[in-house]
């Protein structure tokens, strides 16, 4: 290697790093002024809904595709909003509840799934899709940071910030979802043909299902269930936890130790799991742990009952 | 170590620069492309390691005593040595269960009842490709197409050089060893090619392939449940999938060499764009179907004979070629399925005495490969028999989407991936040499775009599939 070709591919390699952070940052700005305009879909609009209404509404659902589809939230209370989405678990709502004003008397419900809590695995990756406002928010970097979730190049080129995520914002940017002003953030699903047949087809095959017996609950999620629990209490919110319905919950085992840890830490538990047990419908639901949009409202119609918040 | 890791992005150019500092040294600059191999291999399981070593040892020795062997009766027993170790490792460690489970199925059929031994057997990496490079060293030899080398480092080397050892492409010595052996040149031309080729790939793997992984691998989880056209797209989606993986990783194998200043043989040229079966075959995985050709089916005599000994062979080969990827029934049927397809094509076009098909031999090659990758990818013999069947007695249903995002970006990076092959086959130029093409700035603006793309596209749900082979 001659002394040209040394310069010669420093220049390259130089050239490479340079255009590449320019052409990274009128990338990122340029989405990020689009992607603050945006207020449908699951990942970014949903979040900056929450980010516009957090400061002033009265009772905030958090929790996974659970929360969010079965619980119409406007049912328990006029001024409410559910942040339920999918796939996304403590670690993603604690993060969330964590940028609620400090003083507002707030009720948050947090939709808790045994099944994660008592999972060997959890690794709070959901929270990745709060990458989008990992160099606007402090407490959002904060908390991904802790989980070390962020590429080692991200400091580098923000767009990986957005990774995954660039067609939706395009899409909602141009063709919103939803009429804003009447959004609250619940999803009823309607059943199509295809899905009802898919489902009949799972429930035919009649799978068997071994429950765990050493159950022992995630240290991760003990740790972000203790974080919003010490949040709420000093923040004047009032925690209320509830797990949605299921087809079917042929382990109950993991419900009656999480209701147990729940009691232990003071905070209010309702289960609702086996809520169809009695007068269950195909109708009802979209897959075993999601129901469709008429299973939905009889199950918020019932959950308004249980834990209506009028003031 | 993966190439789509960032420990690779600090490891490639540490071994970059260390390694043109010692231009004026070859023997210093091969022990330092062994051992920085070694640690890209050890990286995974530095236990496995031994094994490299062993098969490296075995058939430098060997080699070596062929050549110095004068009795033929002799060169045969040491050619056979080198097939039973090298072949005996391969049976060992990746079809021992496959031979036991299978002898226990017959056995049945008879309705013998047999208790058989399967081991928990971990698979070494890269296995199925060191052991085809160090046979084809000694059976070079055997054939006197080679001379053994004394220089046991650069041999080692060979054996283990890092971007080619995991995943192939299966480099001959005689391509290869020559460079090794020889001083080799910094040149710019090549930096370029290598860089380019390298962004190039990492897009094709971790834009193109693994977003097209997610709706592939959720529909295949249970493809009991899904109707026909769920499952036609999901397969076509994975035809796509397995060539920008295995491409993709192919690139930055021959991108990383070429910054070194190795030449490694083209692995894949546009396969999607072959006129019929044989011509795929002359596209894909070139170094596995021309090590095939070259070492197993003339070995078995080619088409020196008659047609129906020609089509033997061929069926065999493609049977064991299938069964080269992986150690159940489905890779053998995969390998009969084009076995069969090639026999038929040499009858079709012999007897209608055409050498193609025309614009229908476009047409048809993708559509009956795509039927062979239901093999390839169901996860057993019973769920591909009922995606094929759902393939055959078609439904047409709306398919079902699922994360519609994920599906979105898959398609759109397919369509960017599919234009650049696109544009290759139109002006006839290979992805090896397109980097030289482009002036400093044109190239460099152009790698910054694809890292943009890839900073914001990329996924991370799938390994290498053809690691596991």
């Amino acid at each position: 290697m001659n002394k040209k070709q040394i310069i010669n591919t420093l220049k390259l390699i130089g050239f490479i790093v340079v255009v590449s952070f320019i052409i990274d940052k009128i990338a990122y700005f340029t989405i990020t002024k689009i992607s603050d305009t945006v207020y449908s879909g699951q990942a970014i609009g949903k979040l900056n809904h929450y980010l516009a209404i957090k400061d002033t509404t009265k009772l905030i659902v958090f929790g996974s595709s659970r929360a969010n589809h079965h619980i119409d939230v406007k049912k328990l209370n006029a001024s409410s909003y559910n942040m339920g989405v999918d796939g996304k678990f403590i670690a993603y709502s604690a993060t969330l509840i964590k940028l609620l004003p400090k003083d507002l008397k707030q009720t948050v419900i947090l939709h808790v799934d045994p099944n994660v809590a008592y999972r060997e695995y959890y690794n709070r990756e959901e929270t990745k899709t709060l990458m989008v406002k990992y160099h606007t928010n402090d407490v959002i970097k904060e908390e991904l940071d802790r989980a070390e979730l962020t590429n080692p190049l991200q400091n580098f080129y923000w767009c990986i910030d957005y990774n995954g995520l660039v067609l939706g914002i395009l899409k909602n940017a141009v063709f919103p979802k939803y009429d804003l002003e009447h959004y609250y953030g619940y999803d009823p699903m309607e059943v199509h043909s295809t899905q009802k047949e898919i489902f009949e087809k799972i429930l035919a095959r009649n799978d068997s299902i071994e429950c765990k017996t050493n159950l022992k609950l995630n240290p991760l999620f003990n740790s972000y269930l203790k974080e919003i629990e010490t949040f709420c209490t000093n923040n004047n919110k009032k925690l209320i936890t509830i797990t949605t319905p299921l087809y079917i919950d042929k382990c109950p085992e993991d419900n009656n130790a999480l209701r147990k840890v729940l009691e232990d830490l003071n905070i209010e538990y309702h289960d609702y799991s086996n809520f169809f047990k009695d007068n269950n419908s195909t109708d009802y639901w979209i897959d075993i742990a999601h129901m469709s949009d008429v299973g939905a409202e009889i199950f918020s119609e019932a959950l308004s009952k249980d834990i209506s918040i009028n003031d | 170590m993966l190439f789509n890791s960032i420990e690779y992005l600090i490891f490639l150019p540490t071994v970059f620069i260390l390694y043109w500092l010692l231009n004026k040294d070859l023997k210093k600059q091969n022990l330092l492309l062994l051992i920085a191999s070694y640690v890209f291999y050890a990286y995974w399981d530095w236990t496995f390691l031994s094994l490299i070593i062993y098969s490296s040892f075995i058939d430098y020795y060997i080699g070596i005593k062929i050549y110095e062997t004068n009795s033929a009766k002799a060169k045969k027993n040491w050619l056979r040595l080198s097939l039973f170790s090298n072949l005996g490792l391969l049976a060992a460690f990746k079809y021992f269960n496959f031979f036991t489970e299978s002898f226990a199925e017959m056995m049945l059929l008879f309705g013998w009842q047999v208790d058989h031994v399967t081991l928990n057997i971990i698979l070494p990496v890269g296995i199925s490709f060191y052991t085809f490079q160090t046979l084809s060293y000694t059976i070079d030899i055997y054939r006197d197409k080679l001379k053994p080398t004394k220089n046991i480092v650069a041999f080692f080397t060979f054996v283990s050089l890092f971007p080619q050892l995991v995943a192939g492409p299966i480099e001959r010595a005689s391509n290869l060893m020559p460079q090794i052996e020889s001083v080799r040149k910094f040149k710019q031309k090549w930096f370029h090619d290598g860089v380019f080729q390298i962004a190039v790939g990492l897009f094709r793997k971790v834009v193109i392939a693994d977003n097209l992984g997610v709706y592939v691998d959720s529909i295949y989880a249970s493809p009991d449940v899904h109707n026909s056209s769920t499952l036609l797209l999901a397969t076509i989606f994975y035809s796509y999938q397995i060539y920008f993986d295995f491409a993709g990783y192919s690139d930055i194998a021959i991108g990383s060499a070429k910054l070194l200043g190795f030449r490694f043989n083209q692995n894949f040229n546009l396969p999607y764009f072959s006129n019929s079966i044989s011509d795929i075959w002359q596209r894909w995985h070139i170094s596995l179907s021309s090590w095939l050709r070259d070492y197993l089916y003339y070995s078995l005599g080619g088409s020196r004979g008659t047609a129906l000994f020609t089509f033997r062979n061929l069926m065999l080969t493609m049977i064991l070629g299938g069964l080269w990827h992986g150690n159940t029934w489905n890779f053998a049927i995969w390998g009969a399925i084009h076995g069969l397809l090639l026999v038929g094509e040499k009858i079709i076009f012999s007897a209608l005495k055409i050498k193609n098909a025309g614009w229908f031999g476009y047409v048809y090659p993708f559509w009956v490969v795509l039927l062979s990758w239901v093999f390839f990818r169901a996860k057993d013999f019973e769920a591909a028999g009922v995606i094929i069947k759902k393939l055959i007695f078609f439904d047409f249903k709306i398919p079902f989407i699922g994360d519609t995002n994920a599906i979105v970006t898959g398609l759109s990076m397919l369509i960017i991936g599919m234009s650049l092959d696109l544009y290759l086959y139109r002006s006839k130029q290979e992805l090896e040499t397109l980097g030289r093409r482009l002036t400093p700035i044109k190239l460099g603006a152009v790698i910054s775009v694809i890292i943009l793309l890839i900073s914001l596209f990329y996924s991370t749900s799938n390994n290498f599939i053809y690691f596991q082979f």
